[in-house]
C-alpha cells in the first residue's frame, strides 16, 4: 500500500453519466466527451492523470435550457 | 491508558473544577464524545434552560478513539442546549485539539455558570487553570490562537476558541481550531460568548497506552487502504469536498437565489478545479490520510495576500449559488471572514439568500439596509453582509438572531421565504429531487441538517446488492429499499440507519468522510467494533455498536422532546411541496416533495425507531436501551 498515493484500480479512466449512469470511458487527458448512451455532453477533468470526473456540463448544450435568465 | 481519560466539572461562575473518572458503564452504552456529551448534557442542562444563561451547560470532548492510531480519530465535539433552535446544539471538527486533550487527560469538559470577566481554560497534563482572555477578547480566530500560543509560550498548545461572532452572542457563531476547523452549527460559539469563555487551550504530553499496538498499526493500515481506495477519496485528496459542487449543481440539486433556483448556470468559476489557481498545497487533520483541505491564498482585492483554508462545499453555496455569486475570489474571501469571525458559513449565507430574497420583494429596503443593495450576484454586498452580521450592524444585527427570530421582527410574510427546520436553516442543497435528503433533514437532531443522518449515496444510484449489504446490517433488516434518489420507497431505513452509523463514528471521535457517508465501501459497525477493541481492549459487537448510537441518538430525541419539540416540527417549509424545481437535469426538473408520501415516510421512520405515532420514544425502547430513567422527562 502507497499512502497518499492513488491507487490503480480497473475502473481508473471511468466516469458515470449524470443523466442516465452509464460508465464509460473518456479520451485519456479530454476536456470533453459524450455519454455513449444518451449522447450527453460532459466537461471532463482529470485529479490525477488516470483518474477522470465529470466537472459539469457543457452549459451551452444543457439538456434542458431554462428561459430564465439567472 | 485510553479508557483512563477524565472528565472535568468547570464551574465558570465558582471558579470550581472537579475531575472524576468515567464509570465503566457509560463506556458500555454510550462510548463517549456525542453520545455521553448528550446523556451528560440530558443530565447537567435543567430543563427550559435559556441556552444564552449561566445554567446552560457546554460540553466539549473527545471520542473514544481520538489520538490514538485509528485513521482520522481526530475529531472534537461540542454541545449545548443551541440559542438558535432552543433544542438539541452540537456540532463537530477536525483538526488537532481532540486528540491534544486526551493527551491533557480529559475526554469532556462540562462547562457551566458564566466568568465574570472574559477566561479561557488552559488544560495540560491532568491540571486545568481558569485564566484571564482579556487580552484576547475582541481578537479573530486566527489571531486569537496565536497570541495564546505566545502567552503560554509553546507553539504546540492546540486551542479551540471563538471569534467575534461568538463574543457578539451571533446565535450561529461557531467554536473553532486551526484556520478551518469548525464546529459550526446550532450556534455553540454564542454559548461560549455567554459564559465569557473566549477559548480552551490544551498541552498534553502524557501516553494514551494502546491495548494491542502491533495489531492496532496492522489493521489501521487496512483501514485506510479500505479508504483510500475509493474514488471519491482520491478525488477529496485532490480537491477536498468543494468536487461535490460540480456534481450537484450539474443536476439541479443546489439552492440557488435562496430557494428560487436548484441550479446556478455558467459558474465555472466556482468548481473545484479552479482552486488550483489559489491553492499552495492540501492539509489534513489528525491521523488521516486524505487531507481533504486547501491551503490557500487570496490573489484578488482587499484581501490579496490573506492565507486561509477551505473552502468547503458548503462555502461554495454560501457565497457562490445561494447568493447569486460566480466568482472563486468571493467564495475564498467569504470563507476566510465566517471562519476569522468564528460563524456557521451554511446559516450565514442561508440568512444572506434570505434576506436578499426578502430584499427582491421589496419586504426590506435600502432603509433597512443602509443603503446595502442586496442584489443577487452583488459580491461586494456579500462580503459587507458577513461583517454586519459578525458585528451585529443595521441589518445585520437582525440576521444575526438566526432564522425564527429574524422573521419575527421583519414581519410574518418573510417567514414564508426561509428555509430552515426546527430554526435551523438548510445546507445550500436542494432536497425537492431527493426524497431521501428531504426526510433526512426534517427529521434530524439538530434541525435541518445533511451531518445527522444523510443518505448521500443515495445519489449514486447503486445496485442493490450493495444497499443490502449496507442497509440490512447489522440488525436483519428485511424491509424495502429503492436505489432510485426519486423514489420514496425505502427511505425511511436508509435515513436511520446513517443516523446511527453518524452516532457512532462521532462517539469514536473519527471523521464522517471515513464512513459510509461518501461512499459503502467504507467503514462502519464492524470496524468501529474491532478499532476500539485493539486500541483500548473494550469488546462490543457490531449490533452492540448499533445499540449504543441508538441509545445516543434517542437521548437526542428526549432532550428535543423535553424542550418542547413536538412532532410538527419534523417537517419542512411549505415551499419544498408547493414550488416544483425549475432547472437541472430532467431527474432533478419540476419536482416537488409529495405531502401525503412524505407523511408517511415519517411514520415509517418513527416505526422504525421504535418511536410512537407522536415521535416519542416508547417505553419498551428505552427499557430495552437501559435509559428509563429518562422517560418520565420525555
Amino acid at each position: 500500500m502507497k499512502i497518499g498515493k492513488v491507487m490503480e484500480g480497473p475502473r481508473d479512466g471511468e466516469v458515470r453519466c449524470l443523466t442516465c449512469f452509464e460508465r464509460f470511458r473518456p479520451e485519456a487527458g479530454a476536456e470533453r466527451a459524450k455519454c455513449p448512451k444518451c449522447g450527453i455532453e460532459w466537461r471532463i477533468s482529470w485529479p490525477y492523470p488516470k483518474t477522470a470526473r465529470v466537472r459539469g456540463p457543457v452549459w451551452e448544450n444543457y439538456p434542458l435550457g431554462t428561459d430564465e435568465k439567472i | 491508558m485510553a479508557l483512563n481519560r477524565k472528565i472535568a466539572y468547570i464551574d465558570l461562575s465558582t471558579g470550581e473544577v472537579k475531575t472524576e473518572a468515567i464509570p465503566l458503564e457509560w463506556r458500555r452504552k454510550f462510548i463517549g464524545g456525542r453520545g455521553l456529551d448528550a446523556y451528560l448534557l440530558y443530565k447537567h442542562c435543567p430543563p427550559g434552560a435559556d441556552p444564552l444563561g449561566p445554567d446552560n451547560t457546554l460540553l466539549i470532548s473527545a471520542g473514544l478513539l481520538v489520538g490514538t492510531m485509528a485513521s482520522a480519530s481526530a475529531r472534537t465535539h461540542v454541545m449545548a442546549k443551541s440559542p438558535l433552535t432552543n433544542l438539541l446544539g452540537s456540532a463537530n471538527m477536525g483538526g488537532f485539539f481532540a486528540p491534544e486533550m486526551r493527551w491533557a487527560g480529559f475526554d469532556h469538559l462540562v462547562i457551566r455558570g458564566r466568568a465574570e470577566k472574559p477566561v479561557y481554560l488552559y488544560i495540560h497534563d491532568g491540571e486545568i487553570e481558569i485564566r484571564s482572555a482579556e487580552t484576547v477578547w475582541g481578537s479573530g480566530v486566527y489571531d486569537t490562537q496565536d497570541l495564546l500560543r505566545r502567552e503560554l509560550d509553546d507553539p504546540e498548545t492546540q486551542v479551540l476558541c471563538i471569534g467575534q461572532a461568538g463574543e457578539n452572542l451571533v446565535r450561529f457563531a461557531c467554536v473553532m481550531t486551526g484556520r478551518k476547523n469548525a464546529a459550526g452549527r446550532t450556534g455553540m460559539g454564542a454559548v461560549m460568548g455567554s459564559k465569557n469563555l473566549k477559548a480552551v487551550a490544551c498541552r498534553g504530553t502524557t501516553s494514551i497506552g494502546i491495548k494491542f499496538p502491533q495489531e492496532a498499526l496492522e489493521y489501521n493500515k487496512q483501514i485506510i487502504d479500505q479508504v483510500i481506495s475509493t474514488k471519491v477519496s482520491q478525488i477529496m485528496q485532490r480537491w477536498g469536498t468543494g468536487f461535490i459542487y460540480g456534481v450537484t449543481n450539474t443536476t439541479g440539486l443546489v439552492r440557488c437565489r435562496n430557494f428560487q433556483y436548484n441550479q446556478l448556470p455558467n459558474s465555472e468559476d466556482i468548481e473545484c478545479e479552479n482552486l488550483d489557481k489559489y491553492s499552495i498545497g492540501l492539509d489534513g487533520c489528525f491521523g488521516c490520510q486524505v487531507h481533504c483541505r486547501h491551503r490557500y491564498i487570496i490573489k484578488e482585492g482587499p484581501y490579496a495576500g490573506t492565507y486561509a483554508q477551505g473552502p468547503e462545499y458548503t462555502s461554495q453555496g454560501a457565497f457562490g449559488a445561494e447568493v447569486g455569486c460566480r466568482s472563486m475570489n468571493t467564495v475564498l474571501v467569504g470563507n476566510h471572514l465566517v471562519n476569522d469571525y468564528g460563524m456557521d458559513t451554511l446559516e450565514v449565507g442561508s440568512m444572506m439568500a434570505w434576506a436578499m430574497e426578502l430584499y427582491e420583494k421589496g419586504l426590506i429596503t435600502d432603509k433597512d439596509t443602509d443603503g446595502l443593495k442586496l442584489e443577487w450576484g452583488n459580491d461586494e454586498a456579500v462580503i459587507e453582509l458577513v461583517k454586519r452580521i459578525a458585528f451585529r450592524k443595521d441589518i445585520g444585527d437582525i440576521l444575526a438572531e438566526g432564522p425564527l427570530p429574524a422573521a419575527k421582527k421583519i414581519g410574518p410574510e418573510s417567514l414564508q421565504y426561509l428555509i430552515h427546520v426546527k430554526g435551523m436553516s438548510n445546507l445550500h442543497s436542494d432536497e425537492r429531487p431527493t426524497p431521501a435528503l428531504a426526510l433526512n433533514i426534517a427529521v434530524s437532531s439538530r434541525g435541518s441538517d445533511h451531518l445527522r443522518g444523510r443518505p448521500a449515496i443515495d445519489l449514486y444510484n447503486l445496485p442493490m446488492k450493495v444497499l443490502d449489504k449496507v442497509y440490512r446490517n447489522p440488525d436483519g433488516y428485511t424491509g424495502p429499499l429503492t436505489n432510485s434518489y426519486s423514489e420514496y420507497d425505502g427511505k425511511p431505513r436508509m435515513v436511520m440507519w446513517q443516523e446511527l452509523v453518524y452516532m457512532a463514528v462521532d462517539c469514536v471521535g473519527i471523521c464522517k468522510y471515513h464512513t459510509v457517508f461518501l461512499s459503502p465501501n467504507h467503514p462502519q459497525f464492524k470496524e468501529f467494533a474491532k478499532l476500539i477493541y485493539l486500541n483500548t481492549g473494550l469488546e462490543f459487537t457490531e449490533k452492540e455498536i448499533w445499540d449504543v448510537a441508538n441509545r445516543g441518538y434517542t437521548v437526542e430525541r428526549l432532550f428535543n422532546l423535553r424542550e418542547g419539540m413536538t412532532r410538527k416540527d419534523d417537517w419542512l417549509p411549505d415551499r419544498y411541496f408547493d414550488e416544483p424545481t425549475k432547472l437541472g437535469l430532467p431527474v432533478a426538473r419540476g419536482k416537488s416533495i409529495d405531502r401525503e408520501k412524505f407523511k408517511a415516510m415519517i411514520e415509517q421512520y418513527y416505526r422504525l425507531h421504535e418511536w410512537d405515532a407522536n415521535g416519542v420514544p416508547t417505553p419498551e425502547l428505552l427499557e430495552r436501551l437501559q435509559i428509563a430513567e429518562l422517560r418520565t422527562a420525555a
